[in-house]
């Protein structure tokens, strides 16, 4: 004899058989006491299965849960945060290719030694620092058939810099003749869509020839120069005392000083030369020379150490226009000055790029830019946001001095410590995580602003690991306390239970 | 009539405004906003998982899980589903996880469980609650045997109530292939709940 199917005993049970099948059903557990037992037992087990389905949830430690939640979720904003807060380094990177990418694929000037020949110098090695180098390296002299005149634009000026013996003014023209002195500060001229060169502090620079058939820099001190590719028929010279640096489109840095040569290539090559012998230096290497041991000296690029290059490139990146066109007065009246007033260690950043510190103007496009203190882990403090307008007064954007000395912060922390400690309100809101043994490992980290009145100026959660809501609370804890009369101050204040 | 049916409409339309509001909030990266929601879902979750799972070790984990995964998800919730149910699908999803988790690792250590106030002062008596208990247990038993696709078809479709549309939503499958899977899924179960290996044919 044949049973039914369990499946079919359980349709059956449920009343989901069709008549025809209800009946042989029936008719079959009227004989068969096996598919009676089964259908008993199934008619048992569906009923457990409607008992299961009304249970409700178990009690669980449903803030337990809340706060492990809360602390996974924000671990991971967290870490995505850093990681966008990492990103800020591509616009530097970028600015850094931008400048780079000009480079790439350049026709080296290795094997062109007739040009090198032909720049090769007679100037008179300056003996003496930049200050008093009157007299300024010879200028070579230029080829008579110059090209179109270039003018460069100023695009950043720190300190002190003069042209000649007058301030440089920032919407000067940067042509032929042009002289710079930096004493403490340094300067962006930028002459191209992708060039420009930045002298550094207590350097000296003489612009020789500045068209587009030749750019002769004469330098004492220190230069950056970032170039996009020339033609063939493009000459690009920096003379340092006796010898020149030739280049194509490449970035490299030369320094001069007291008769001592270093020069260093970030990307393509440079040959350095003194009219007989070249020394080729590609990307990520280096030259030094005793200016005056020229003809004694072991003429040969070392590797740049990689430890260093990495901050090279860094130091090296300069802000450029990118609104860059052929007409200049058009990148004039398309860009404007913002004059930045940090504090002198103060890093600040525009538009996530690191452009400076201390006090400084920049030149950068119209329109509205993101200003911002630029901390030393990388992270952007303080940010607002500044429209820099065309015309010939520079936005300014003033950052103040961070308040209260380090001590002194020591001490307000100490003092607002001390209260919470002591007080009952932060106990209390922990209350609920002493009793399920959970305090441990707990933390809560502020950011605070005491006024010289010791009332709090402002108070916000940097960090924690709690449930929001108890956070909330000892928020409204340290809210209740007030500091007694002192210095004004801000500080981080972490809790950790 | 007619302004009963608005009444119940506008309040079910504030209802999926508010829902929206929640949503945005918790994807803006509001902690209070994701509370909010974490309170108003957090029993029907555990009760779900509670359910298909049938015991509570490790319930706590899984209920944080949900919430993670949901949270991490917010901005992909397309709205096609009410909140509620995207988050049953991912209790399912969880689940899931778990059940093959489970196949692998040996059977965890069981803690004490106190009897819940419920069931102290109930009116039956202790062997009748017994009963249930083992009743239960076997089930949980029975479904433990079985794959663990087929265990959550058969669990959504019996104990559950969804028709086989919504299993294929729940399970991400097609309805075609959860309609198989069920078809084998019962058969297992009830024959292992009837328990009798001889019966063989149909009527």
């Amino acid at each position: 004899m044949k049973h039914i199917a369990p499946h079919l005993l359980a349709q059956f049970s449920a009343q989901k058989t069709n008549p025809k099948a209800t009946d042989r059903i029936e008719a079959h557990l009227e004989t068969c006491s096996a598919c009676k037992h089964s259908l008993s037992k199934i008619r048992i087990g569906r009923d457990t299965m409607k008992e299961i389905q009304a249970m409700g949830a178990p009690d669980l430690g449903w803030d337990h849960i809340a706060t492990r939640i809360y602390w996974t979720t924000s671990s991971e904003r967290r870490a995505k945060s850093n990681v966008q807060k990492r990103n800020w380094r591509r616009p530097v990177m970028a600015l850094a290719a931008l400048v780079i990418v000009a480079g790439v694929g350049v026709a080296f000037m290795g094997g062109n030694t007739e040009e090198a020949q032909g720049v090769a110098t007679q100037a008179p090695l300056p003996q003496k620092d930049l200050v008093a180098a009157d007299a300024a390296p010879a200028a070579i002299q230029p080829d008579e058939s110059i090209g179109e005149t270039i003018y460069g634009v100023v695009t950043f000026m720190q300190g002190e810099v003069v042209d000649g013996s007058q301030p440089i003014l920032f919407d000067q023209d940067i042509v032929k003749g042009s002289h710079f002195s930096t004493g403490e500060g340094s300067l962006v001229v930028q002459f191209g869509k992708r060039s420009s060169f930045r002298l550094a502090k207590h350097s000296e620079l003489w612009v020789r020839a500045f068209d587009t058939h030749r750019i002769e820099l004469s330098v004492v001190g220190q230069v950056d120069v970032d170039i996009e590719k020339r033609g063939p028929e493009q000459a690009f010279v920096v003379d340092v005392g006796q010898q020149s640096v030739v280049v194509q489109g490449t970035a490299f840095r030369v320094e001069y000083r007291e008769g001592q040569l270093g020069v260093s290539c970030t990307r393509g090559k440079v040959v350095v030369t003194d009219g007989q012998d070249n020394v080729h230096v590609p990307a990520g290497q280096m030259f030094s020379v005793e200016s005056s041991q020229w003809d004694e000296a072991a003429l040969r690029a070392i590797e740049i150490p990689l430890s260093r290059r990495s901050a090279l490139d860094a130091e090296m990146a300069m802000p450029l226009l990118s609104t860059w066109g052929e007409a200049h007065q058009r990148n004039l009246d398309l860009s404007a000055v913002l004059e930045v007033v940090a504090p002198e260690t103060q890093t600040v950043a525009i538009d996530g790029i690191r452009v400076g510190k201390g006090a400084f103007w920049l030149r950068t496009t119209i329109g509205r830019h993101q200003i911002a203190k630029l901390q030393k882990d990388g992270s952007l403090r303080d940010a607002a946001w500044v429209d820099a307008q065309g015309g010939e007064s520079p936005s300014t954007v003033k950052f103040a001095q961070s308040v209260g000395s380090r001590s002194m912060r020591k001490v307000r922390k100490r003092e607002l410590q001390g209260a919470i400690e002591s007080g009952q309100k932060a106990r209390r809101c922990l209350a609920p995580l002493a009793k399920r043994g959970l305090m441990v490992g707990s933390y809560i980290e502020f950011h605070v602003g005491i006024n010289t009145d010791g009332r709090q100026r402002f108070l916000n959660i940097v960090d924690s690991n709690l449930s929001p809501a108890i956070q909330r609370c000892l928020r409204g804890a340290v809210d209740s306390e007030t500091l007694s009369p002192g210095a004004a101050s801000e500080f981080r204040l972490k809790l950790s239970f | 009539m007619n302004a009963m049916t608005k009444d119940s409409e506008d309040r079910r339309s504030q209802l999926r405004r508010d829902e929206a509001d929640l949503i945005a909030r918790c994807i803006a990266g509001e902690a209070s906003a994701q509370e909010k929601l974490y309170r108003a879902h957090c029993r029907p979750v555990a009760a779900n998982l509670y359910r298909v799972m049938g015991e509570k070790n490790d319930l706590d984990d899984m209920v944080q899980e949900v919430f993670v995964i949901a949270f991490r998800g917010l901005p992909k919730f397309r709205k096609e589903a009410r909140l509620s149910t995207w988050l049953y699908r991912i209790c399912v999803n969880v689940a899931l996880g778990k059940i093959r988790n489970k196949v692998r690792r040996p059977p965890p250590i069981l803690k004490a469980d106190p009897v819940a106030d419920d069931r102290r002062h109930s009116p039956e008596s202790p062997e009748t609650l017994l009963a249930r208990e083992q009743s239960k247990a076997k089930v949980y038993a029975i479904l433990d045997q079985m794959t663990p696709k087929k265990r959550m078809v058969l669990y959504l479709y019996e104990i559950e109530g969804h028709d086989l549309k919504e299993i294929a939503y729940l399970v991400g499958a097609n309805p075609v292939t959860v309609r198989t899977r069920l078809f084998y899924a019962r058969k297992e179960f009830y024959s292992l709940l009837a328990g009798s290996p001889d019966e063989e044919g149909a009527v």
